[in-house]
This record gives structure tokens, sequence and C-alpha cells, in this order.
């Protein structure tokens, strides 16, 4: 078995990334209760949009990592303004099945566009070893990045206009109205923004990982258990729960078998769903 | 006092499946009035309300404020012309603090945070400022939703039933504070309300609405003498009715 700092260094790495998958799920739902099956899938076209700006331009992830979400923020924008948006209010079962059509299109399409072709990208694989915790700087880089641009996400909801606009509706619209904000600006912007959120996760993942046309659902199985964990639409929880299931995987793959360690969170899902079905550190829906 | 209408309800018509809630209704509220909205149970008042608000979209009709039909704007465009409501349940953001419930309405302007903790003085919530509205009872939440709209500027309020639910003492500062809003600061409003001492006692005009129509309009007194009301209320009877405070 590794060293446990090792096992935690690598558990909050993988925390962090998934975090930033997670809190635009959960944000997503908390202001139009629609879950994005799609919402992987976003993170699976960051981490393309990084690998073809390295492949053809020669741009560092690093570097496209603004781009990519830009232009992930402007998909999901019209995505949920053209499409989600008609949805919202209606049956959960009606937006489950319209985002699980959205996220096969996007991953066929993604298959016959990028082929099947497993993908990366070598960038600062030079390894950095501290305090007996050897790791690559791009896992480091990416650890950096996703805290900031998580910590960027708290600031935006909870000091800008717009922000408190999304936290309005999410906690109740029909009062955000009352108060002249426009609700359905507040969930484009939304969407955008979480899909901004995967496409950075993407990007990321390029540089950690493999990346693969139908690598969205795998992130979308994980980050979905992480929202339920933290309390379906609660931003912060999903960040919280997100570097708990990081530790876990990591924690578990060492300890029990790297078979057996994928099935520990859905162990802790269904204690969940059992003792606490608000989810670990979550509000009821009415109390957002 | 009483000026030309800041709001009209012309021949406003509602139906939901085959219940006509709201039919062909129509009255009007004058300028720096208070005019309470009162009708047995189911008569269609907070319907009217949220096809005023824009909540509900009318079937027909129109809804005039200010001399502009605004019967095709969305909430949001309607509060931002001030128009503004509070709800029979109050609703206030939990999870924000008070400040933050107050800045949530806000058309942006750069006195934000001077005019936010003005309100709240005015409600004595002021030192509460940073805590989380979850925090505070029932009857200060009220307080706090009025005062949040007053962060829009509004012309008119409209007010669902703001004594229920609120002690006797919550309730004079209440009624207080709705005065002072309309006699120092030219607000007008539109109350529903069942507690019928204060509908009579603090109404200029009382809108009485009955199977969605309106069935009477006019002072207190004339509404208390008023024999379609009474039915309306009580039923047929050949009895002699009670006033002021037989109502709900």
């Amino acid at each position: 078995m590794d060293h446990p700092l090792q096992l935690l260094a690598n558990g909050l790495v993988v925390g962090a990334i998934y975090s930033l998958v997670a809190v635009g799920l959960s944000l997503v739902f908390g202001v139009m209760r629609v879950i994005n099956i799609a919402h992987g899938d976003f993170a699976m076209l960051g981490a393309y949009v990084a690998f073809f700006a390295w492949d053809w331009l020669g741009l560092s992830p690093l570097v496209s990592l603004l781009p990519a979400m830009a232009i992930l923020f402007l998909f999901g924008a019209g995505l949920q303004r053209l499409v989600i948006e008609r949805v919202v209010g209606r049956p959960l079962l009606a937006s489950l099945m319209l985002t699980f059509g959205l996220s096969l299109i996007i991953w066929n399409s993604s298959q016959v566009a990028f082929t099947t072709k497993l993908r990366g990208i070598s960038y600062l694989t030079e390894p950095v070893t501290f305090l007996g915790v050897t790791m690559s700087q791009s896992y480091i880089v990416g650890f950096v990045l996703a805290l900031i641009l998580t910590g960027a996400l708290f600031a935006f909801l909870k000091f800008t206009a717009p922000g408190k606009a999304i936290r309005a509706t999410s906690q109740n619209q029909d009062v955000a109205l009352a108060c002249g904000i426009d609700v359905r600006r507040a969930r484009t912007l939304a969407f955008g923004i979480g899909a901004a959120l995967a496409a950075a996760a993407g990007t990321l993942i390029s540089m950690t990982g493999f990346i693969y046309p139908y690598m969205g659902f795998e992130y979308l199985a994980k980050t979905f258990t992480i929202v339920v964990l933290g309390g379906l639409g609660s931003v912060a929880g999903a960040l919280v729960a997100a570097f708990a299931y990081g530790l876990l995987e990591s924690f578990g793959t060492a300890m029990l078998s790297p078979r057996i360690a994928p099935a520990l969170p859905f162990v802790l899902l269904i204690a969940i769903m059992i003792f606490r079905p608000s989810g670990l550190f979550g509000t009821s829906v009415a109390d957002r | 006092m009483m000026q030309a209408p800041v709001f009209e309800a012309r021949a406003v018509t509602k139906s939901f499946a085959s219940l006509r809630a709201v039919d062909d209704c129509s009255f009007a509220v004058e300028k720096g009035a208070i005019v309470g909205l009162i009708g047995p149970n189911g008569a269609g008042k907070t319907t009217l309300f949220d096809i005023a608000s824009g909540a509900t979209r009318l079937d027909s009709g129109q809804i005039v404020f200010r001399g502009e039909d605004i019967s095709a704007l969305k909430p949001h465009q309607r509060a931002l012309k001030g128009l503004g409501r509070t709800f029979q349940l109050t609703r206030v953001f939990p999870k924000m603090t008070l400040m933050e419930n107050m800045f949530v309405a806000s058309p942006g302007d750069h006195r934000l945070h001077e005019r936010a903790r003005e309100y709240l003085e005015l409600v004595n919530l002021v030192d509460r400022r940073h805590e989380y509205a979850s925090d505070l009872s029932y009857g200060q939440q009220k307080l706090l939703e009025l005062a949040r709209i007053l962060m829009l500027d509004p012309e008119l309020i409209l007010l669902d039933e703001p004594a229920a639910g609120v002690n006797p003492t919550l309730l004079k500062s209440l009624l207080a504070f709705i005065h002072e809003l309309r006699d120092t600061w030219g607000k007008t409003f539109l109350i529903i309300e069942h507690n019928m001492n204060l509908v009579m006692g603090h109404c200029d005009k009382v809108v009485v609405m009955s199977a969605g129509s309106v069935i009477a309009e006019g002072s207190g007194e004339e509404i208390q003498a008023n024999e379609e009301v009474l039915e309306a209320y009580f039923g047929k009877s050949t009895h002699p009715l009670g006033r002021a405070g037989h109502g709900a």
C-alpha cells in the first residue's frame, strides 16, 4: 500500500476535479430542478477542445482552458435556451428523458467526429516529490486550478448581482420574480456556468488522464453520486462530497481492491438514502 | 386626497379548466389609497393578485398600471416597473442574510447598501442585517418581505393577508408601517385580508369579490351595510347580521 499521505494527495486531486463537475450539476438542479444527464458530456467536450488545441495548434491546456470554458458556456447556454428551458417546471421524468437523449446525441456524434481512440495530453509530466508524496506537475496544477475555479464560482454566487439572482432563483423562483429577477436569464446563466466548469474539468482531465467520447457518462455517474451525497442543489455540499468521494476512491483502491473500490461510494450512497435522504450536508429541497 | 387610478383591473377573466376563478372583474385603485380586497374563500382574490403581478396569465381583459396595459409583461418586468407584492405565506430567501435578501430586489443602483439599511431600520431589523433570514420569526420575515419590496421603489404594493399568523403587537407595527409608507412616501396599497377590523379600520376603500366577480365597492360603512355582501359571506338570512368583526 502506498504511503497514506500519497493516498491523501491523490484523493484530494481527483476530488478537486470531481468538484468542478459536481458543483455545476448541483447548481443546475438547484436553479431549475433538472438533472442534467448530459453534464458529463460537457466535460468530455471540454477535454476534446483542449486536446485539439494541443494537437493542431500546439496550445497548452492551461492556455486552452479559458477558450474551452467560453465555448462550452455558449454551448450550454444555447442548449438551455433552446431545449432545456422547455422542460423546466415539468415532471422530473421529462427532463431526465430529454437530457438522456441529448447525452446520447452528443456522445455518439463525438464518437463519429473524434473516433473512439483514447487520447491524452502529455504536459507537465515531470514528477515532484514533497514530504514523501510524488506527483506529476500536471496533477498539482490541475488541483490548484480546480480550487481556484470552484472558489471563483462561490465568490460569484456570493458577491455579484447575477450570482445573487441565481441563488435567489434557486431558493424561491416566485419570490425572485417578485423581486424583479429575470429567472429565465438566471437559469440560462447557471446552465452555461455549469457547462463551463465541466469543460474546465475536462481540460484538466486531458492532462491527467485519458479522454474518450463516452468518458462523460463515467463522470456523470460519479458526480451524480457526489451531488446526492452533498444534498441535491447544494453547491457547498457538492464541493465537500466531491473531496469525500475522491478520498474514498483513493484509499479504497489502495486498501481494498481496485475492483471493490468503485462500489464504495455507492454503498455510502445507499446508506445515505436510508439514513439521511436529504444528503450528508444537505438541506431539504424547500430549505435551500 | 384620492387621485387618478394607479392600478386598474379591466374586465379580467381567468378560468382554470371549467372553473371561472376570476370572472369579468373590474375595479380601480387610486393613487395613495389603501384599498382592501375582501371576499369569501375561493372568491378569486389571490388569483387576481397572481394575474396583477404576472404570475398567472389572464384569459381576457387588461391589467393597467400607471395608465399602461401591462397584461403581456412578465412578473419580473412588472416588479421593476414598480408593482410589488408579498405572498400569502411569507417568502424570504432563507439561506441569505437580511442584507442579501434586500439586495436581490434591486434594479441596481449605487445607493444599494444605504437604502437596504434604511429600510431595515424602518422595520427595526437593521441590527440583525447579517443574520440569515431563516433565523427570523414568522412575523419578522413578513416585515423583511415588506422592507425588501421597498428596494424596488414600488408605487403599488399588493399585500396578500398581511395579518395572517402575526401577533397583535407585530400587527400594530405592521399597520403603522403601512400607514407611514402611504402618508410620507406616497405608496399605494391593495390588501387582501380576512381580518375585518383591519379592513374596516384602515382601508380607504373596500372591494368585495365573490365567485370571481366584484359584487361591491365602497367605504367600509357602505360595504357593511350592503345586502349582497352579507349574503355572499353568510348566505341568505333574515337575521340582522352583525358588523365588523364577524367576517372571517
